[in-house]
């Protein structure tokens, strides 16, 4: 865990909790703070390229995360930092799981506080942005008719 | 000149392997993150049409493909992430 001045990060291997987090972000002298989790979802739909088929409904079974841990470590704090200091954050913690994650779970929660609430409510998707776009975690989807798959948007 | 390389996700599994060393003959002493990731897509050919998406981490920080990398720094190839 990277922990420092109102900033926490962890990268954990078991099922995510948020109470056990709620106090990283507590501040008597704030009057908001905001949540984001991100769950894992059963279905995806695909658009067919052939607009009369239709879009494809994919139905998967788990994930699966890995990271470059040691530098996901260090993308996540800095991202965690410059959030901070853009939205005038008390308090920040994120914390992505690993491994498995059945279906319905939480992959990843982002808790802040603030003084004020708009400030939790735009930090939050500038936050998650930036998590997908630049943190060294990748998804694998392991479909129900045992397929897999390495998420790589380009 | 040769480079150590981490591979990750659907690249580590192309490549059959967590890490490729790949040789690269620079000009000078020192290698570029371009040379780098092209040496690596010739290596792993089966991975060849997802290089172009990825980026070069050196010592734990994205750079671009005219940075000087060293034998000795801490390298890994990132494809495009997928977090949350």
């Amino acid at each position: 865990m990277d922990k420092h001045c109102g900033v926490t990060v962890k990268l954990v291997n078991d099922r995510i909790e948020i109470s056990a987090y709620q106090d990283l972000i507590a501040d008597p002298d704030t009057g908001a703070q905001g949540w984001f989790l991100g769950v894992t979802r059963r279905t995806t739909k695909i658009e067919s390229q052939n607009k009369d088929m239709g879009a494809e409904t994919k139905v998967t079974e788990s994930l699966f995360y890995e990271a470059h841990e040691e530098m996901a470590i260090k993308v996540l704090s800095d991202l965690a930092e410059e959030a901070k200091t853009n939205f005038s954050l008390s308090k920040v913690v994120i914390i992505h799981r690993l491994g498995k994650v059945p279906i319905g779970e939480a992959s990843v929660i982002i808790g802040c506080s603030s003084a004020h609430r708009v400030a939790c409510f735009d930090a939050l998707p500038w936050i998650m942005n930036h998590l997908k776009a630049d943190v060294p975690i990748w998804k694998q989807e392991t479909y129900v008719d045992g397929q897999t798959e390495w998420q790589h948007p380009t | 000149m040769t480079f150590r390389v981490l591979l990750f996700a659907a690249l580590r599994d192309s490549a059959g392997c967590n890490e490729i060393v790949v040789e690269v003959t620079p000009s000078s002493d020192s290698a570029s993150a371009g040379e780098i990731l092209d040496a690596i897509a010739e290596s792993v050919p089966q991975a060849a049409e997802l290089i172009p998406s990825c980026r070069l981490a050196v010592n734990h920080s994205y750079v671009g493909p005219d940075t000087v990398v060293l034998p000795t720094d801490d390298l890994a190839v990132i494809p495009p992430t997928s977090g949350g």
